[in-house]
């Protein structure tokens, strides 16, 4: 039996397939262009290899910021409980999970089954998320992939503080033009955003262990500077912009056994 | 900034001796009462209890740069960033782990007047549930154009109710004799304070608001003591001297200007320089000029319920209006500065339109700044000396 | 079907709420506005003067943002942009409430920038338990009573001020008694409707709103009578806060598998209790209903009344869950939100904060935190298929 789940990010795209319950495919794309057709697209392309189409998925959920416009979703799931579900599913003793996605960041406390105690979220300003990053990587003309190691060579970060995006970027440039070394702004920016996604965090009662998620995840500058205000190692999956999908998939699994028992 | 007082040494002995009294009297079970800055603390001080001011922290905290460490500790809780940058040092020194400013000294009892703002009743509200301790507000309606019989008679209403709390609370008795000494103790400090700042009028003066805001916490939390009069009358002495020697606050001061309110306490330093090195002196706020109060012994009750409620904070557009162009004119002011300070609502909100009437009712040139008072997050170095920039080249 | 017609009309008055104002303004009466909260409208009314509440709107902010810094809540912001647009000439005057510092400073600023003829303050006492704060209210009830007459040039009587709350009163009731019809059985209505009709009576005439929901109430009776028995599928909910703003919240709640049964809203359970005491001395009555209102941020609250009241509030609607909707930059909200949130905690009550804007509002995330907390509480979750 087949299901997939489909986590339509902000940036990127992904999409899982499960045959009885194990990983069978997995594929991420950029977003762009309409919902309707890429979830499409994406889907026929992770099944291709299967030799499936997408009537022959039993159960399909979708999540994500985009979650709405996936046409043949059987469900809809919020990107916080699917992360829950699949990082607990790889990782039952995590009981905090931090995701870095482009548009959100969010720290989530699951039990042991994945299920969500209490969440906290970024607020509107894009501070503090993956959106963030982007944007200072742009300001810097340094690739958003060369961002966390060049944060990991700097002695002496600058200061920055970021109580919202256009503050910070202005601050950015103007370190620039002072002619500021690059590796220190790009350390500043990672603590400041680092602090911010503490001082969300700390809304929550923190309780190890502690996995990361999303994009953000995969920055190692930010995963250091997150470890050094925990106190603790953080969980990092091998493909943390997946977890969302996963445990979408992981939900489309239980509606599918659900049914054939009812 | 002037080079050192003298007497800079006398007020760091007095601060201390403040707060050891603050030791003292919770080892000997005197009741720490908090209070707001801009409250009746002749009251307290006549009852021999021991007033304790969270503001005062709160600006210590903002001064030694480390009001954004605190009020991470309050937003943690849920206490976000868009209140008051001193209550949320306030509130984050309770719940915080480390106390880099020492920590804030817990209340026994806390009064609150709201003649500065709605956040001061929130905080100590929020406070009073956390320790637990009973609270009081003298609630002071906001004065528009006059104040009437009604207000004044409400506000004397609560000062009975306010006496009576005490009394049951402290188990102590008020004397209204003994509230007659504090009050002439007062005013006789708030007098001389009033004549250290005058002397910034002088051209050039040997005296100004950065000195005053240096000067100015014995007449906060002293005010009603001896100690404040003894202090102030030091302090008047010394300037007097320095005006003799012509030691003058900045070296070449070319204009004087008005600046509408609160310092920027983390950079008080850096604004200071950045006046002096543009030689221009800073003459009056009547954020300092707020403890100028002249009030009557002979009716303790009365003048109390007059001078604190009907202070500028608490009037209305055309009052206030009215007071920084008199400020201006009895500064021979050359231009003003308005600081629209994210934590301070009250002082802020309307700036924008004030700018423009001051500059059609003076023709004096005039610039806002953007900030916070207390956290430097809120605060874009580039940005203000853009602003300020122009503004110096306005003054010529 | 008569259900419908009868919000047709509520939903109407809220798209346009300043029609009915501008015919009576036409018509030679004079209106009178008020911005939130706690303004006695029975003074304005007793004084042959229409009131009418200024509340925002969705629409863009641009005028207000050379008056008013962004760190000021958008309610106030909103409010002082549809005066500067031209929207609120029909005033020939508005009462303002001082709740907290942003409204404190805007009666100064609406005096100084804005075109509306006559801005009155209403000077609420900041306690409320102490005997000085009866007293002073009752006082300013007198002032503003006063007031009004040398603007409206109409004596207020008691037995008009009694007629004029006798008539508010029902109107509360009336309010009150939908709104019970919909916690016993909150199919019939939505979150969206039952709100819309309670924001209607700040723009409506009191005895056409009353007759209107009269027949609505009927209408409902009949409907609960005949659906008795349906089970509620749908996670009952309280929110706190102070507007229920933007409107569409309570869409994206029922969508997220949420109804909204009980609140302490400015523009809901605020406004509808208590009643006036009709066998008193009106204005004392009137300072008696101020001072007995449900617990709300801007008064002193030290006796811990509101995290009691919530907890209550919770528990006597059988709500499984409570949302804060906090418009940003809203102190007095704030500076009581932890001890609200650690009492519904202790009490295993979950409990979502959402912050909002009156307008330009960021919805999708908002609608995310929705479900995600409505799944988490094990609400309903939707199954939509396109």
């Amino acid at each position: 039996m087949y299901v997939a789940g489909m986590d339509i990010g902000s940036i990127f795209s992904k999409a899982i397939i499960l045959k009885d319950g194990q990983v069978v495919a997995s594929l991420i794309k950029r977003t762009g262009g309409e919902i309707k057709a890429i979830s499409h697209r994406l889907m026929e392309e992770a099944l291709a290899p299967q030799g499936l189409q997408i009537d022959d998925l039993k159960s399909v959920v979708a999540t994500g910021y985009g979650r709405i416009s996936v046409p043949f979703a059987d469900k809809q799931v919020t990107e916080i409980s699917c992360f829950g579900r699949g990082v607990a599913n790889s990782f039952p003793e995590v009981r905090t999970v931090i995701d870095i996605g482009g548009q959100d960041s969010k720290g989530i406390k699951i039990d042991e089954r994945g299920k969500v105690q209490d969440f906290v979220m970024n607020d509107k300003c894009a501070a503090g998320t993956g959106r963030f990053l982007e944007v200072m990587a742009n300001a810097l003309e340094v690739s958003l992939e060369d961002m966390g190691p060049l944060a990991l060579q700097s002695g002496s970060p600058e200061e920055i503080g970021i109580t919202c995006t256009v503050f910070a970027e202005s601050q950015v440039i103007s370190l620039v033009g002072e002619g500021r070394r690059k590796v220190d702004i790009v350390a500043g920016i990672h603590q400041a955003i680092a602090e911010r996604i503490h001082g969300m965090l700390r809304m929550l009662r923190i309780e190890e262990r502690i996995a990361i998620t999303g994009g953000g995840a995969k920055n190692i500058g930010l995963v250091k500077e997150l470890e050094k205000r925990l106190g603790t190692e953080l969980i990092v999956p091998e493909e943390p912009q997946l977890i969302g999908a996963h445990g979408a998939a992981l939900l489309a699994l239980e509606m599918a056994l659900g049914r054939k028992g009812s | 900034m002037s080079e050192p007082f003298k007497t800079v040494a006398l007020m760091k002995d007095l601060m201390s001796r403040y707060y050891d009294l603050g030791e003292e009297a919770r080892r000997k079970g005197i009741p720490v009462v908090w209070v707001t800055a801009v409250f009746p603390v002749e009251i307290i001080y006549a009852m021999d209890l021991y007033p304790y001011y969270p503001e005062n922290f709160g600006a210590l905290a903002s001064a030694r740069k480390v009001a954004d460490k605190l009020s991470m500790a309050a937003e943690a809780k849920g206490y976000f960033n868009d209140l008051c940058g001193y209550a949320r040092c306030g509130i984050g020194d309770a719940y915080a782990s480390e106390h880099p400013v020492g920590k804030i000294l817990s209340p026994d009892l806390l009064l609150c007047c709201n003649t500065q703002c709605g956040s001061l009743p929130k905080w100590f509200e929020a406070a009073a549930r956390f320790y637990n301790k009973p609270y009081f507000l003298w609630d002071s309606p906001y004065i528009e154009e006059q104040t009437s019989d009604l207000k004044q008679n409400y506000l004397i209403k609560q000062l009975y109710e306010l006496i009576n709390f005490l009394e049951v609370t402290t188990k102590r008795r008020f004397n209204i004799d003994k509230l007659r000494e504090v009050v002439a103790l007062s005013r006789e400090a708030t007098g001389l304070w009033n004549d250290c700042l005058e002397m910034a009028a002088l051209k050039p003066a040997p005296f100004g608001f950065f000195d005053a805001c240096i000067h100015m916490a014995p007449i906060v939390v002293w005010r009603g003591r001896r100690e404040a009069v003894e202090y102030y009358r030091e302090l008047k002495a010394e300037i007097e001297e320095r005006l003799e020697k012509k030691i003058y606050a900045i070296p070449n001061e070319r204009h004087k200007v008005y600046f509408d309110h609160i310092p920027v306490w983390p950079k008080l330093r850096w604004f200071a320089d950045m006046f002096a090195a543009n030689d221009t002196l800073v003459v009056a706020s009547q954020y300092t000029q707020a403890w100028a109060m002249n009030f009557d012994p002979a009716r303790p009750l009365e003048t109390l319920a007059e001078h604190y409620p009907q202070q500028f904070v608490n009037r209305g557009v055309d009052y206030r209006l009215k007071l920084k162009v008199d400020f201006m004119r009895r500064y021979n002011c050359d231009g003003f500065v308005l600081f629209s300070n994210r934590s301070c609502k009250p002082n802020s909100i309307g700036l924008y339109d004030k700018k423009r009437m001051l500059t059609e009712m003076t023709g004096l040139p005039g610039v806002i700044f953007e900030g916070d008072m207390s956290d430097l997050r809120f605060f874009s170095e580039g940005q203000v000396k853009t602003r300020f920039e122009t503004f110096f080249e306005q003054l010529g | 079907m008569v259900i419908k017609e009868l919000m047709n009309r509520f939903f109407t008055v809220v798209a346009d709420p300043y029609s009915e104002a501008k015919r009576r303004k036409e018509q030679g009466q004079k209106v009178i506005g008020w911005l939130p909260t706690d303004v006695p409208e029975e003074l304005i009314h007793a004084a042959g003067a229409f009131p009418v509440g200024i509340l925002g709107s969705s629409n863009n902010i641009r005028l207000a943002d050379t008056h008013l810094q962004v760190w000021v809540c958008s309610l106030m912001r909103s409010s002082l942009e549809m005066e500067l647009c031209g929207d609120l000439d029909f005033l020939d005057g508005i009462i303002i409430p001082q709740t907290c510092d942003t409204t404190r400073a805007l009666s100064g600023l609406w005096r100084k920038v804005c075109r509306t003829p006559y801005v009155e303050d209403f000077l609420l006492p900041k306690q409320v338990k102490r005997p000085s704060a009866r007293e002073y209210l009752t006082g300013e009830l007198a002032r503003i009573k006063t007031s009004l007459e040398q603007v409206t040039g109409k004596k207020i009587s008691d037995e008009t001020l009694d007629t004029s709350i006798r008539l508010f009163n029902e109107n509360r009731q009336l309010l009150r008694r939908m709104f019970e019809i919909h916690t016993h059985q909150p199919g019939l209505l939505t979150s969206r409707e039952v709100y819309t009709v309670i924001k209607a009576a700040m723009y409506m005439d009191k005895a056409e709103h009353n007759g209107i929901l009269r027949d609505l109430i009927r209408a409902l009776e009949h409907k609960a009578a005949e659906s008795a028995g349906t089970p509620d599928s749908k996670a009952r909910l309280v929110i706190s806060g102070g507007v229920w703003e933007p409107p569409e919240i309570m869409d994206l709640i029922e969508e997220a598998g949420g109804v909204v049964v009980g609140d302490d809203l400015l523009t809901g359970m605020r406004y509808l209790t208590p009643d006036v005491d009709e066998e008193r001395n009106p204005l004392e009555a009137l300072a008696d209903r101020q001072l007995n209102k449900i617990p709300f941020g801007g008064f002193d609250n030290q006796n811990y009344e509101r995290r009691r009241f919530l907890l209550d509030l919770v528990r006597n609607s059988e709500a499984r869950g409570l949302i804060f909707l906090h418009l940003k930059f809203c102190e007095p909200e704030n500076y009581d939100y932890n001890d609200m949130r650690e009492a519904l905690n202790s009490a295993g009550i979950p409990n979502l904060r959402l912050e909002t804007e009156v307008a330009n509002p960021s919805l999708g995330q908002i609608r995310t935190r929705l479900e995600a907390f409505i799944e988490m509480i094990g609400g309903n979750p939707i199954e939509r298929t396109l």
